[in-house]
């Protein structure tokens, strides 16, 4: 059996030990809940983990079972579907706060989650084979209209983090692909502009950022010696962004732009997030090397930390297990991203190797956010730690990502 | 095919490889970030961590005041202070009380049943163990401090009103927030806290976002031998206070018009600038102290407030709807005139002292009859009969849109809350509410003298009359001049549609007329020294006495500002609301008073006149 031979038992074997640590520290979480409330209440989240761990391990199934090349014909399909729920997100009034959640019966579901594998699925597909010549601009334009409809029906709902986390996916796959860096470079641009005018104006209150990158792209292409369109479009770009976009910021609500001003100048918000973050480098910073035990963690028993089974798992985890307990749990993630990259360079198929590829950035982005942040070095947003953090739709994706590297690394002879 | 393509394909092992270095940094510089945290400084954190000694505290931020448009202040905040204990069980809570007891004039039972309350609703949040301290208290804790480790005293800032019931419709009062304003609050990018004052109506609410300021945090160590790291001092920040409002309101002339109106039951009357429409005052009475609010009001204050038969918290300026009743006859003559259905000096009717209208006979409120009428006479002496006969002919959408011309049926934009649009009554209103072709054109006679379906408010009625003043422009009353330090609002005003200028000349004249011809409703008003011009209403209203109108401007000649009184259950028109109005002129225009000489509000609006 050829199957079983090229498996790659060491990326499942990780999976599921990230699975089992994130089932352990949301137990340590709700542990001292538990005499203070009803305890169904509190053991609900663990039961409900649980299940989603379940639901995980069948979405790998998925993942494992179907074909890729099926997934390469259907991506169009996947994204349209995807792209309906966010519109259906929007319209149909949700229970929760912010607009982000698709209630399916009891469970809620986060489409943007989805939507993520639905955009790089359709980019791995516009990118392989003869389909595109990665060195035209029509190309790049393409990719950046896959994207762009659904990060503004993201962005509609707050959720910059997800967004951002789109970027963070492209960049990767199209230095795969071989685009050329003024390419990469041009799709990176505007949104560094959009990013630069909004900080300059509401943060730093001088125009000097914008203007700096601008002088920047324009050396940078000069010294690349791209050709004069090329050149021109991306300055052109850029200066559009800087009229249109702050019309677009007058039209949002004031809650929204909070919400992006916090994303840029965390600082800024010492009464709430920040004060988040420094429970939690407190938490993580007391835990020292070895941590004060499983179980035994008093930062997380004291409401200071909110999110502390979701978004801020990562300070129980710092404070019980300490150094040590961290880099376990570091070295977990570098094992899947190294494999996911040994995986994306022997599968044959191309689709499938920008898949992989997209599945690293995929596990590297939502690590280095939702680590970075605990620990005070990222902005706070509500991107959760993969296997370990509370939640369903995210351990969907995850899993079923994971799903899709064993696929890629059993028949990584296919085309 | 993808096989032959291979060699294009640059995915190498070079692209593998910085891939994998670019993940290698990143991954590393988390790593000795933790190693900083965990191993270099775990020695400091795990200080904070073991006491929890690191506490922060809210610092409210103080909420922006009003100012009149002299520069008076109106409402302001008082410091007050209050002994509070940080978050102590309740035992701990009943040694301290016990403790206080033993020196100064507190009850102990009456603390923890206070506690009791305060944990049900703040949860964990510091216990204001006194209340409302005063100097011999705040003392006594400050120089006993060793003995109570866990007290401290802060200071609170407490809304004051300082004319006391003035203008209470206009500013509103503040009361402590409610659960769903602090979700709400969330979600719109605010953060409130139990226990934090808002704005509750009128003003107060309305500027809510402007008043309130944003609340700075003292972060500290509960042990203060301890020493605070830099990163925890930076996180202490100053509150931004809120932005103060300079309203267009004249406090003194605010005072005489509430006095007179007083003299009365309850009554409600607006006096705004013709050109800019900026109020000048507004009264509405019964009114409250908005004192009573800010201090916490008592349960059974709070229900005589809200039970009295005469509604002292509705405000009858903006939220009231009234039959506009014979002010309505401007919006009936322009309508007539417009559609050309009269013409002014044409005589129509013989009035006898009413109308035979279909099997209906429709009274005019001059029993004894006003003779031979035109649409002039109409106006000044307010003949119903005459405005019957023309209602004969006017259809009713007719009526309708030229009361909308006038800005009835849609809310004036000031800036209070809760402004209510009145009721233009129209084909598909009758339609629907009596069905199709089963009312008559009755209606109409009512419509047409302001009375039947027909209801209006008193912002709208004086909007009314400064349109006419102004050459035909509907202005928006606001009350909110500017916030300080920022440029003057710019409110809209529109020109009234197909309005012309024999129309208006018309219009101004009869309502001169009004007060200047012999027989003129609202003669006895008459001032020797400056023309004046106005309409009288009588309200009918089925629960009782009429209510009393009267909506004028002046001087007739340059209009400057335009008044509309309404007193309930008062009588006719000319009888009550009519003197109040020229007692008001007579103390606006009286020589040497501060609102007659140099309104800088009229010159910065008349240049659009247009007349």
């Amino acid at each position: 059996m050829k199957l079983s031979r090229d498996f790659d038992w060491v990326v499942l074997v990780t999976t599921l030990m990230l699975c089992a640590v994130g089932i352990a520290l949301i137990y340590s979480v709700l542990h001292p809940m538990v005499g203070q409330y009803a305890g169904d209440m509190s053991y609900g989240f663990l039961k409900r983990q649980l299940m989603w761990v379940g639901l995980g391990i069948v979405s790998m199934l998925i993942g494992f079972g179907v074909p890729f090349r099926w997934y390469e014909s259907l991506a169009l399909v996947v994204y349209a579907v995807c792209i309906v729920l966010l519109i259906a997100v929007l319209i149909i009034p949700s229970t929760r706060d912010t607009q982000r959640w698709l209630m399916v019966g009891p469970i809620g579901l986060q489409p943007s989650e989805f939507t993520k594998v639905a955009v790089l699925f359709v980019w791995a597909r516009f990118l392989s084979g003869h389909r595109r010549n990665p060195n035209r601009p029509r190309t790049l334009l393409l990719l950046m209209a896959v994207f762009l409809l659904p990060f503004l029906l993201v962005l509609k709902q707050p959720d910059l983090g997800t967004a951002i986390v789109f970027f963070g996916l492209l960049m990767p796959i199209m230095y795969w692909r071989g685009f050329r860096g003024i390419h990469i470079l041009f799709a990176l641009s505007p949104f560094v502009s959009a990013v630069l005018i909004i900080y300059g104006e509401n943060v730093a209150h001088n125009p000097w950022p914008f203007g700096v990158f601008i002088v920047a792209i324009m050396v940078i292409a000069y010294l690349r010696r791209s050709r004069l369109i090329e050149s021109v479009s991306l300055v052109v770009a850029n200066l559009g962004v800087g009229l249109l976009l702050p019309m677009l910021w007058d039209d949002l609500k004031i809650y929204q732009q909070n919400r992006i001003l916090n994303f840029l100048d965390p600082g800024a918000d010492k009464l709430g997030v920040g004060w988040q973050v420094i429970q939690s480098k407190i938490a993580i910073g007391s835990g020292g090397v070895t941590g004060k035990g499983y179980l035994a963690g008093t930062q997380k028993a004291l409401e200071f930390l909110p999110a502390k089974h979701t978004d801020f798992i990562f300070s129980v985890l710092g404070e019980e297990l300490g150094f040590a307990g961290a880099m376990v749990v570091l070295l977990m993630f570098s094992v899947l991203i190294f494999k996911a990259l040994v995986i994306a360079q022997k599968t044959k198929s191309e689709f499938a190797s920008t898949v992989c590829v997209g599945i690293a950035a995929y596990f590297f982005f939502q690590v280095l956010v939702n680590v970075g942040m605990t620990v005070g070095m990222a902005p706070v947003t509500g991107i959760p730690l993969p296997f370990v953090s509370y939640g369903g739709s995210s351990m969907l994706v995850s899993c079923f990502l994971v799903g899709f590297l064993l696929n890629c690394s059993a028949r990584w002879y296919e085309y | 095919m993808a096989k032959r393509d291979r060699s294009s394909f640059v995915a190498g092992r070079e692209r593998q490889l910085t891939l994998l270095i670019l993940v290698a940094v990143f991954f590393t510089l988390l790593v000795a970030r933790l190693f900083t945290l965990q191993v270099i400084r775990h020695d400091e954190y795990s200080r904070f961590a073991k006491n929890n000694q690191l506490k922060r505290e809210r610092v409210a931020a103080p909420r922006g005041y009003f100012l009149d448009r002299n520069g008076e202040i109106l409402v302001d905040n008082v410091l007050h202070f209050q002994v509070v204990m940080s978050w102590r069980e309740r035992d701990d809570v009943a040694a301290v009380a016990t403790g206080l007891w033993a020196y100064l004039p507190v009850d102990t039972s009456k603390i923890m049943a206070h506690f009791d309350a305060w944990k049900k609703k703040h949860g964990r949040m510091a216990f204001p163990i006194v209340p409302d301290a005063d100097k011999f208290i705040v003392s006594f804790i400050k120089e006993n401090a060793d003995s109570f480790p866990e007290l401290r005293v802060i200071s609170r800032a407490r809304r004051r009103y300082r004319g006391g019931e003035l203008a209470a419709h206009l500013l509103g009062f503040v009361g402590e927030v409610g659960d769903r304003e602090i979700s709400e609050g969330a979600n719109s990018g605010k953060r409130y806290f139990p226990g934090d004052m808002v704005g509750k109506s009128a003003l107060e609410a309305y500027s809510e976002d402007v008043l309130r300021g944003v609340d700075g945090q003292d972060v500290f160590e509960v042990n203060a031998s301890g020493r605070i790291m830099g990163e925890f001092k930076k996180l202490s920040t100053a509150p931004t206070p809120g932005r103060n409002l300079i309203l267009t309101i004249d406090a003194r002339l605010q005072r005489i018009l509430e006095e007179a109106l007083s003299q009365h039951g309850p009554s409600a009357a607006v006096v705004i600038d013709t050109d800019d429409g900026s109020v000048i005052a507004a009264v509405s009475l019964p009114q409250f102290d908005p004192n009573e609010f800010a201090t916490g009001i008592s349960q059974a204050s709070l229900d005589r407030l809200f039970n009295a038969k005469s509604k002292p918290l509705f405000n009858r300026f903006s939220q009231a709807r009234y039959p506009p009743a014979s002010t309505f006859k401007i919006v009936s003559a322009y309508a007539a005139l417009t559609n050309e259905l009269v013409r002014a000096d044409h005589v129509l009717v013989y009035c006898a002292g009413g109308h035979q209208f279909g099997n209906r006979y429709f009274r005019c409120w001059q029993e004894l009859g006003h003779g031979y009428m035109n649409l002039l006479g109409g106006v000044i002496q307010s003949c119903d009969t005459y405005f019957y006969k023309v209602a004969e002919i006017m259809d009713v959408d007719m009526l309708a849109s030229s009361a909308r011309a006038f800005g009835f049926g849609e809310k004036t934009g000031i800036d209070l809350p809760a402004e209510v649009r009145g009721l233009v009554p129209d084909r598909a209103y009758y339609d629907r509410r009596f069905g199709k072709g089963k009312w008559t054109q009755g209606l109409v006679l009512n419509n047409i003298i302001g009375q039947g379906e027909n209801l209006a408010s008193l912002l709208q009625v004086v909007r009314m009359c400064a349109a006419v003043a102004n050459g035909g422009f509907l202005v928006t009353p606001h009350v909110i001049d500017h916030i300080e330090g920022e440029p003057r609002v710019a409110y809209p005003r529109r020109r009234i549609p197909h309005l012309s200028g024999a129309t208006l000349r018309f219009l101004r004249s009869a309502l001169e007329g009004v007060v200047s011809h012999p027989k003129g409703t609202a003669q006895w008003t008459r001032l020797d020294w400056m023309k004046t011009a106005g309409k009288t209403g009588t309200a009918e209203n089925p629960h009782g006495e009429p209510h009393s109108w009267y909506v004028a401007y002046a001087p007739a000649d340059d209009p400057e500002i335009a008044i509309a009184v309404i007193v309930e259950n008062a009588g006719h028109g000319s009888d009550v609301a009519a003197p109040i109005v020229r007692d008001f002129f007579r103390e606006y225009f009286r020589p040497g008073s501060t609102a007659a000489v140099g309104s800088d509000v009229e010159q910065a609006a008349t240049g659009g006149g247009g007349q």
